[in-house]
Formats: C-alpha cells, sequence, structure tokens
C-alpha cells in the first residue's frame, strides 16, 4: 500500500504541470497506464489541487493592485475617471465567469496571442480582471466608508495628501474591506474550477485542475462517490487555511482596536 | 419563416461567392431577419426561456430549503441542529459546481441501483458496486433525457442555493432583536404565533440584501447548465457561431462565435440590470416606516 501510494507520487504529483507519467491511471492506451486506486486518485487530485491554487493565488495578488485603481477611480469627482472604471466593474460583475471566459478566448485565439490561447495564462488573465473588478467594488464600499473625521484629522495634523491616503485612508479602507475580501477570495478560488470543464480553453496533454481529474475519474469508474468527495474534502480543507490567513491578516489590521480582533 | 427568405439566401450565397456583386442593405436586413430566425435561431431563443424557467424552479425549491436548514440549526435535537448546521456553512467550504456535477449524477445512480436491485437484474451475479467500479446491469443503465437533466439540475441548484440562502435566513433570524420576540411572549403567544407575527415578517427586511445577491449570484450560476450536458444558451451560442460553410448552409458565415457570446453576455448584464431595480424598489418598500432609515446603505 505505501508503496503503492509512493509510486503514485512519483507518477502523479506534478502531473497537472505536464510533469510525470503521460498516461492517467485506467487509460487504455497502448502503454498502458496505472491502474486506478485510492493513491492515484488522491495524488492525482491534489496535484490538479495545485493548479488551483496557483490560479487562485496569482489572480487574486496581481488583480489586488488593479482592484485598488479601479475602486479609487470609481470614487473620484471627475466623471471621465469614474465613468470608465464603473462600466468596466458593472460589465464584469453583472456577467458569468463562464462567458467571461469563453469571450477572453475567443478574443485571445482572434488577435493569435500564443500562449494566452492555453487554459494556463488566458483563464489566469480572464481571473485577473474578473476578481479585480470584484475587488474593486468591496474597495470602493470601504474607501466611501472611511470616516469623515479620521480624515479631517489627518488634515489637522496638516498631512500631505499622498501621506494621507498612506497613513489614514488606506490602512482604515483595507480594514474595512477585509471581511468581504477574504469572501472574495474564497469565491474567486472555487471559481477557478470551472476552468477545465469546457470553459473554451483547450486541455492540453490532459494536465487539468483537481476537478477536471475528479471528473475523469467519476467518468472512467462510473462511481461519483470517490473522486467528488475527495476534491470536496481538498477543498474545505485549503478554504480552512485561506480562512486561517486573512485571519492573521484581519488581525494585524484590527491590532489598534480593542474589540475588533 | 419570412416569404422572401430562400430567394434573398439565394442571392446572399451567389453574392458571397462572387467578388462583383454587392450587396444592398435592404437585402442585409431581410438576411439578417431571415438568419435569426431560421429553427436553430429559435431553439437557442427557446433555450432562453428554459434558463429562465429553471431559474423560476429554483427559487421555490431553495427558499424552502434554506428555511428547512436556518430553521433545523436552531432545532432542540442535536442531531437535526448538527446536520442542518454542516448543511449551512457547505457550500461556503465546497465549490457549487462540484455538487453541481456530483448531485444528478448520485440520483441517477440511486435510481439505476434501484432498478438493478429490484426489477431488472435479480439474477444477474456480479454485484453493483465493484470495487472502484459501478457497474449497473445492461438493463438497469439509464441514459438521461434533457428533460430528466434539467430536472436533476433544478435538485442541484436548489440544493446548492438552499444552503445560500439558509445561511442567509440564518443571519436574519438572529438579527431581529431579541425584545421583540420576548414582547410576544409576554403577551402570552405561542412559539408559532411569535414564530409567524413577529420573528418571521421582521426577518425579511433583514435578509433582503443577502437575498439580491443570491438572486444575482444564482443568475450567473446558470451557464454551468452548459457543463451538466443541457442544451442551453451557451451550447446553441457554441453550435450557431461556429463557421457555416457555403457548400453546407443556407446562411454561410465566418466565424461569428465572439459575438453569439457577446450577445449572451448583454443577455445577462440587462437581466442582472433589472435584477437590481427591482431590488433596491423592494428593499425601499421593505424598509418603509422603519426608524432605521438608511438600513441598506450602511452595509460596505
Amino acid at each position: 500500500m505505501i508503496n503503492e501510494c509512493l509510486t503514485a507520487l512519483d507518477n502523479y504529483a506534478l502531473r497537472s504541470f505536464g510533469i510525470g507519467e503521460r498516461s492517467l491511471p485506467g487509460s487504455t492506451n497502448t502503454r498502458g497506464g496505472s491502474p486506478i486506486n485510492m493513491c492515484n486518485i488522491t495524488v492525482l487530485i491534489g496535484s490538479g489541487m495545485l493548479r488551483n491554487i496557483l490560479f487562485g493565488a496569482v489572480s487574486l495578488s496581481t488583480g489586488f493592485f488593479l482592484a485598488l485603481s479601479l475602486g479609487l477611480l470609481k470614487a473620484r469627482d471627475e466623471w471621465f475617471l469614474s465613468t470608465p472604471a464603473r462600466v468596466l466593474i458593472y460589465t464584469f460583475r453583472g456577467t458569468p465567469l463562464l462567458i467571461q471566459f469563453f469571450i477572453g478566448y475567443l478574443i485571445f485565439a482572434s488577435l493569435g496571442a500564443g500562449v494566452f490561447r492555453t487554459a494556463a495564462y488566458g483563464a489566469s488573465v480572464v481571473l485577473f480582471f474578473n476578481t479585480a473588478c470584484y475587488s474593486a467594488e468591496i474597495l470602493y464600499g470601504a474607501y466611501r466608508a472611511v470616516p469623515n473625521t479620521d480624515l479631517e484629522a489627518a488634515r489637522a495634523f496638516a498631512l500631505r495628501p499622498f501621506d494621507r491616503f498612506r497613513d489614514v485612508t488606506f490602512p482604515t479602507m483595507m480594514r474595512l474591506a477585509w471581511p468581504a475580501y477574504t469572501n472574495e477570495a474564497i469565491f474567486l478560488f472555487h471559481a477557478t474550477t470551472i476552468v477545465f470543464l469546457g470553459a473554451g480553453f483547450p486541455v492540453r496533454r490532459q494536465s487539468g485542475d483537481a476537478l477536471y481529474y475528479a471528473q475523469y475519474f467519476a467518468e472512467r469508474t462510473f462511481n461519483p462517490f470517490i473522486a467528488y468527495p475527495i476534491v470536496a474534502l481538498y477543498f474545505v480543507a485549503v478554504t480552512a487555511v485561506l480562512i486561517l490567513m486573512m485571519r492573521s491578516v484581519q488581525v494585524v489590521l484590527n491590532r489598534h482596536l480593542r474589540n475588533e480582533r | 419563416m419570412f416569404e422572401y427568405c430562400p430567394a434573398i439566401a439565394e442571392q446572399v450565397k451567389i453574392a458571397l461567392g462572387d467578388e462583383s456583386l454587392s450587396i444592398s442593405l435592404q437585402d442585409r436586413l431581410q438576411w439578417f431577419s431571415c438568419y435569426f430566425t431560421t429553427k436553430k435561431h429559435l431553439s437557442i431563443f427557446r433555450a432562453a426561456g428554459v434558463v429562465m424557467l429553471i431559474l423560476a424552479f429554483t427559487v421555490p425549491v431553495s427558499l424552502l430549503l434554506g428555511f428547512m436548514g436556518a430553521l433545523g440549526k436552531a432545532s432542540r435535537w442535536p442531531i437535526i441542529s448538527q446536520i442542518c448546521s454542516i448543511y449551512v456553512i457547505m457550500v461556503r467550504g465546497i465549490p457549487d459546481i462540484i455538487f453541481f456535477l456530483f448531485v444528478p449524477l448520485t440520483i441517477e445512480i440511486g435510481i439505476e441501483f434501484f432498478l438493478h436491485k429490484a426489477i431488472y437484474c435479480r439474477d444477474v451475479v456480479e454485484p453493483f458496486f465493484n470495487g472502484i467500479n459501478l457497474q449497473p446491469c445492461p438493463d438497469a443503465a439509464i441514459i438521461p433525457t434533457q428533460f430528466n437533466r434539467i430536472v436533476l439540475a433544478i435538485v442541484a441548484y436548489g440544493i446548492v442555493f438552499g444552503s445560500f440562502a439558509a445561511n442567509i435566513i440564518d443571519g436574519a433570524l438572529k438579527a431581529v432583536p431579541f425584545g421583540q420576540r420576548e414582547t410576544g411572549a409576554a403577551f402570552g403567544l405561542t412559539r408559532f404565533q411569535v414564530f409567524r407575527d413577529i420573528h418571521m415578517p421582521q426577518m425579511w427586511r433583514f435578509a433582503l440584501p443577502g437575498f439580491s445577491n443570491l438572486w444575482l449570484i444564482l443568475i450567473k450560476a446558470t451557464p454551468l447548465l452548459f457543463l451538466l450536458g443541457i442544451q442551453d444558451i451557451i451550447y446553441y451560442a457554441d453550435l450557431l457561431g461556429k463557421v457555416a460553410t457555403r457548400r453546407y448552409s443556407t446562411y454561410p458565415h465566418g466565424d461569428w462565435k465572439l459575438w453569439y457570446f457577446l450577445a449572451l453576455g448583454v443577455f445577462y448584464l440587462l437581466l442582472t440590470m433589472g435584477s437590481q431595480l427591482v431590488f433596491s424598489r423592494l428593499e425601499r418598500r421593505f424598509n418603509q416606516g422603519m426608524s432605521i432609515n438608511n438600513a441598506s446603505s450602511g452595509r460596505v
């Protein structure tokens, strides 16, 4: 059993990135893959999970900067600054992610944009814009909720506009936005599962994400009761870790407040 | 559809093959009026109707499950309250798409198992559960029709959005000040009367922002029907947008997939826009006569 699992780790731990055994377990090609067993299922789905985590981490971390700019632009008084941000945010928030994936792929394909036609890069770009717009709305709300008294105090201290933003507005804004931002992070992470399920982007060499492999096993064995619970457990575990991480940041953001930790 | 269609289709087809011929604007418009009323296009409009129908059926199912989950969570029996607590937080940890794939398949297999055991295959020696593989005997294996798939999808959506709704209702029930219920009890109302006449009517006000959000999430989850093998608008957009060659098609055109998907995007955008309008009106109405004026604008 242990030996089997070590072999499975060897063969499939990085299979989702195309490293390792080429044929999936239970495949019926000429070389003959390894059999479908619990080790292979767990390792392969875990390997796909790495992809989900990577998608989430990349788009969330890069999307934050666009979100911040969009959120602040939307809060501006000048219409020619706020309107474009408003329209972009509304469009991405008002349309389903699956359709955004399709449109993204078709645009990349018509531009002939090499790597962006693959799921790994193209889907990341779509996810980047998607999460940026959702987070922008959260940050915009938080920006508007910054107490005016705080800003008055900052002005009374003769802080310059930039310092005022850096030392007063931004920290307060982040503190207010953080619970909602945690939610957004969770939902984004869950949304990464539809990339490989037929969202337009072609799957190359069967390197997919966790749900792609779970579906593969469920179809192969006609048994949804093993693969899907495993992928669900993986997601519960990673979501729990994500929530813990976000909460530790929240503690830092709220450290000056006595009651709201 | 229209009488002039065969003629105009033929004329445009010839013009497309011959560079020297040009197509007038009127012909173009006529051509499009024909193109958008072909049989296949009518089925994409019907598919849009099916999406609406699924939305309409999902809402009551998930509201019912949501109420059951939220009330069950407060139950006095620990087993019920624990099961319901898990149900309430379920979708926070697990992506909804997993349920959309899992639930229909599970129901299908349940039916097959029943058919296998009880009706068709009593003398088949091979077991249903064969290691990791599941094998119903050939007679018991079913292939779901489109209609079956839609029903299964509604059940799956109902379960997932019931969990979301339970979360919202649970929060809203807790948001009603305890003093309100206490007053009811002091007036000698029974527990049920307090719930029906005091607790629930006030709950809606707190639940409405959550429901509005949930409705938008539900709308934006309907494209996932495509991934369940249902011939929905995405299926048809993908089909109709493909290149139609002059040889095999009455209405030849290039790769119009992008336009079709942009149209779908606009369709969903209008749907969400309209919903937001309705909900903002509802919110105003529900908050009428409340001492807190801007109950909803305080949300961050």
